[in-house]
């Protein structure tokens, strides 16, 4: 195990790699922007380095100040978190060549799932279902027109470069094809620095699942059950479910396994997500995650499982700690992201707290470093907190998670606490019967 | 109280702490003639400032970097990462000491990271007047290093 693991994060999920840490007896040190020099898990944190100024491109991204932090702390592992460097396959090569290690999967799994095109190749080579699409890159309109006419209409022109739910643009017939291609490959010129395109069948009412697997880099692998992650507003998820209220068990086991034999075949090593659309029973590959998500501990608490502790020992190099027919899957779980925003426009709301009141209980988590007193910078996304609720069943999931909103004071900000309680007065919701559009459509009434 | 032979010696326990000053140890314990004196200080390493909740072992007096100079406009915040050195190798004189000159521009010490040597200049001219760090200690980013004023 290691000695001292270097936190490369911040917020909410800075303080939980933290906790991960400490129960594992391993030190701890914080780097951090001097905007976050207030930050809870700063505090906690056994040691803690100022590597720059709030931008992110300064501090939170800034290889050389975090490969100097380690330097002068001396810390034999990084631990990435999600965002920032998570998926950054030259920080993961940097940090190899000093030897320290990454806590994560190898570089060049980063870099094959972070292109979106040699990730699709990859996953079909691998037996997972794919999107009917493009086979590779689009560069030209007639390319883009024959591809259209075999994937067929409506359908969705993607930045390669692209993931998180951005850069993508629909095309319902062949007269928008032509600028939804340029406008696409504009876009992603502009926001990831490379204009390479791909197309895929655009499916109409599908849902978001995905599935956590878990690798040891030795060709060990399992899946430890789905995530519903269709509620989303920008293609950004708002409220996860495990398990999701549309798979049975024979599915779940099916698309398990496919994804777990892929990831074996691989050797994969640490925590990966790999997502799909889902539609009338079939799943459709989009990307893989080669890192831990923001909704993971709806996963651990159906599984008992700190996957937190698993990436640090699988990186160590230990062997998993459990196979395949040690994982059983346990009640239902629901996760709602809180963001410092008003609930209604959605306009971001920093600034500070005045008062805090933390739902609990049995089955009640709250993820948050946020605490009386403490300011929210405006300088990074707008996610102060996770609550998530566990029930042995998703309706007594869905009576506690009502409960818990419902004690959850913040005071001195909005956030987004009322629209959880919205969305638990829909029928819609409490049955479980939503898609990926479903949550614009009720924003929009 | 009982009263021994030898009374504490307050000059032998004020050279105790300027050793440990000096040479930058946490703990000396001498034992003459039956009398045991032990001299500690708490380190902390100078980057971190972990005044948290419950758990954390109390960590105690700061150590040889004092507090208020960060306040004082001539002070000198570090633009990186790394560990300082006072001077261009160790055999060579500091770059500067405390009561020089320096023009705007001028090498004040060098930050190394990641093998690399970064000289530090001079964001402004004047009289140095204090100096913060030590060499070979590891500063953070905005670290007070110095005022120049």
């Amino acid at each position: 195990m290691f000695e001292k693991v270097l936190i490369a994060n911040r917020g909410e999920i800075a303080l939980r790699v933290l906790r991960a840490c400490r129960e594992l007896g391993v030190q701890t040190v914080a780097v951090h922007s001097t905007a976050d020099a207030t930050a809870m898990h700063v505090r906690l944190a056994d040691e803690s380095v100022c590597i720059g100024p709030p931008s992110a491109t300064e501090s939170y991204l800034n290889i050389p100040a975090i490969v100097a932090a380690c330097e002068i702390t001396g810390a034999d592992a990084v631990h990435p978190g999600y965002g920032f460097l998570s998926e950054n396959a030259r920080f993961a090569k940097i940090l190899e060549e000093h030897d320290i290690a990454f806590i994560g999967p190898s570089a060049e799994h980063i870099s094959i799932m972070g292109d979106k095109i040699a990730a699709k190749q990859t996953a079909k080579k691998l037996g997972i279902p794919v999107v009917p699409g493009s086979d590779g890159g689009i560069s030209g309109f007639e390319q883009a027109r024959k591809v259209a006419r075999d994937v067929g209409y409506p359908l969705i022109i993607k930045a390669a470069a692209g993931g998180g739910g951005r850069g993508m643009k629909v095309a319902l017939s062949e007269d928008e094809i032509d600028k939804a291609l340029s406008t696409a490959q504009t876009e992603a010129k502009a926001a990831f620095g490379d204009d390479a395109v791909y197309i895929e069948r655009y499916l109409s009412t599908p849902r978001h699942i995905e599935i956590q697997v878990f690798g040891d880099g030795k060709g060990n692998a399992v899946y430890l059950g789905e995530r519903d992650c269709s509620l989303q507003r920008r293609h950004q998820k708002v409220w996860e479910e495990a398990l999701s209220p549309a798979l049975n068990a024979a599915q779940r086991q099916q698309i398990g396994e496919t994804c777990s034999k892929a990831m074996a075949e691989m050797k994969y090593s640490g925590a990966g997500t790999i997502e799909f659309l889902y539609e009338n029973g079939e799943f459709f590959f989009i990307e893989m995650n080669t890192r831990l998500q923001v909704e993971h501990p709806v996963t651990e608490a159906i599984t008992g499982l700190d996957l937190v502790q698993e990436q640090l020992r699988v990186a160590s190099g230990s062997r998993l700690g459990f196979k395949q027919e040690d994982i059983t899957f346990n009640g239902h779980a629901i996760e709602c992201r809180i963001n410092a925003e008003n609930p209604q426009t959605f306009v971001p709301s920093p600034g500070k707290v005045v008062g805090v009141h933390q739902p609990g209980g049995l089955g009640v988590r709250v993820d948050s470093g946020i605490y009386a007193g403490y300011s929210i910078p405006p300088y990074y996304d707008s996610l102060i907190g996770k609550l998530i609720v566990h029930g042995r069943d998703r309706n007594e999931c869905l009576m506690r998670l009502r409960r818990a909103l419902g004690e959850y004071v913040i005071e001195g900000i909005e956030t987004t606490i009322p629209l959880f309680q919205r969305l638990l007065a829909e029928p819609d919701i409490l049955d479980g019967k939503y898609d990926i559009h479903w949550l614009e459509k009720f924003l929009a009434r | 109280m009982a009263k021994d032979n030898k009374t504490f010696d307050h000059d032998q326990i004020r050279q105790l702490a300027e050793i440990l000053t000096d040479t930058g140890l946490s703990e000396i314990e001498v034992e003459q003639d039956g009398l045991k004196i032990r001299v500690a200080r708490e380190i902390t390493a100078t980057y971190a400032a972990p005044v948290a909740a419950a758990p954390a072992p109390a960590v105690a007096a700061p150590g040889p970097a004092p507090a208020p100079a960060g306040k004082s406009p001539g002070t000198v915040h570090s633009p990186m990462v790394g560990t300082a050195y006072m001077s261009p190798s160790p055999e060579t004189e500091s770059f500067v000491k405390v009561g020089s000159t320096v023009k705007a521009g001028q090498t004040i010490m060098i930050i190394e990271a990641m093998k690399t040597m970064n000289q530090i200049p001079a964001p402004h001219g004047g009289k140095v007047t204090s100096i913060l760090v030590g060499d070979g200690e590891p500063v953070e980013y905005d670290e007070p290093l110095m005022v120049i004023e």
